[in-house]
């Protein structure tokens, strides 16, 4: 399950669903407007498998690395979030929920950086050509 | 410091308006155009008031950097490390604190770790007024941001940013 933070814009979630994407909005369909940093965590590991995207820089945390969900920081412009929602996804090393499982990602035009669970160092990754 | 002097589009005398940023090549106050925007007055307008000494890329500079100043004195984010730049991971819990800027904008740490948003939800300031300065019409914003905000929010806002800037040039370091 994907899940878009309240901070990402209403047209962005709309076109991933047009891309037959789906996704669930915080503040729009799951869960109230203003839920509080601590309890989107709870709210994660109530979900199966989730991928939480967000614009929250300080999600981008080795401490939140948890083997039921995976959290994406989206270090990109508001208008971009749906581009690269869909690229995270297909990216081969995280194109399945599997693979993202346990993941704490920062992705940004110049590519991806990645703490896993138990890591001792961030890894990076580039975009596919 | 965190007040940006001099832009692209504006600038700081000490001889014109005791030091608030004025458009370059003009004594037109950046403080009086943001006060347009916050109006919500077509930008046309705005450059049609200003005799045509103002363009829309200095309206939109002037938009992004004011947004800048204020979410920078504002904001309470989590400490870092000074290389690093990641979240000090063994730091101290951090006592909750609330504090409203505005009727309609909070600086809260228990939402998005701190950074400035409007009461009752997760959308940062900052996102808003990016759309204000692209001339998004406001309709639209308050539309893709869920309905959650108001024109009377985004107007907020704005003369929010306008005076963190104000102030934050006033300030000895700008004197």
């Amino acid at each position: 399950m994907n899940v878009l933070d309240e901070n990402v814009r209403a047209d962005q979630r709309e076109l991933l669903r047009d891309r037959r994407i789906p996704v669930r909005h915080i503040g729009h369909d799951i869960v109230s407007k203003g839920i509080q940093d601590d309890n989107i965590i709870p709210l994660l590991l109530r979900l199966r498998r989730p991928t939480f995207f967000t614009c929250d820089s300080d999600f981008y945390q080795r401490r939140l690395c948890h083997p039921r969900y995976c959290l994406v920081y989206l270090a990109i412009d508001d208008l971009s979030v749906a581009v690269y929602v869909r690229r995270v996804l297909r990216h081969p090393s995280f194109n399945t929920e599997a693979k993202r499982m346990g993941t704490v990602i920062r992705a940004s035009s110049s590519g991806l950086t990645v703490w896993r669970l138990h890591a001792g160092q961030q890894e990076t990754a580039s975009w596919p050509e | 410091m965190d007040a940006q002097v001099n832009g692209q589009h504006f600038t700081v005398d000490a001889g014109i308006f005791g030091g608030r940023p004025v458009f370059r090549g003009t004594t037109i106050a950046v403080s009086d155009v943001l006060e347009m925007v916050a109006e919500e007055r077509n930008w046309d307008d705005i450059i049609a008031a200003c005799g045509g000494a103002v363009t829309r890329e200095a309206i939109a500079e002037a938009v992004r950097t004011a947004a800048r100043v204020f979410v920078r004195r504002a904001e309470r984010r989590p400490p870092r490390d000074q290389t690093t730049g990641e979240i000090v991971e063994d730091a101290p819990p951090r006592e909750h604190e609330r504090v409203l800027l505005g009727k309609h904008v909070v600086v809260d740490t228990a939402i998005c770790h701190g950074q400035v948003t409007f009461v009752g939800t997760r959308i940062f300031v900052e996102s808003v007024l990016d759309d204000v300065s692209r001339e998004e019409p406001w309709p639209s914003i308050v539309r893709n941001w869920h309905d959650s905000i108001t024109h009377e929010s985004i107007a907020e806002a704005i003369r929010l940013t306008s005076a963190a800037w104000m102030a934050a040039v006033s300030e000895p370091a700008h004197a």
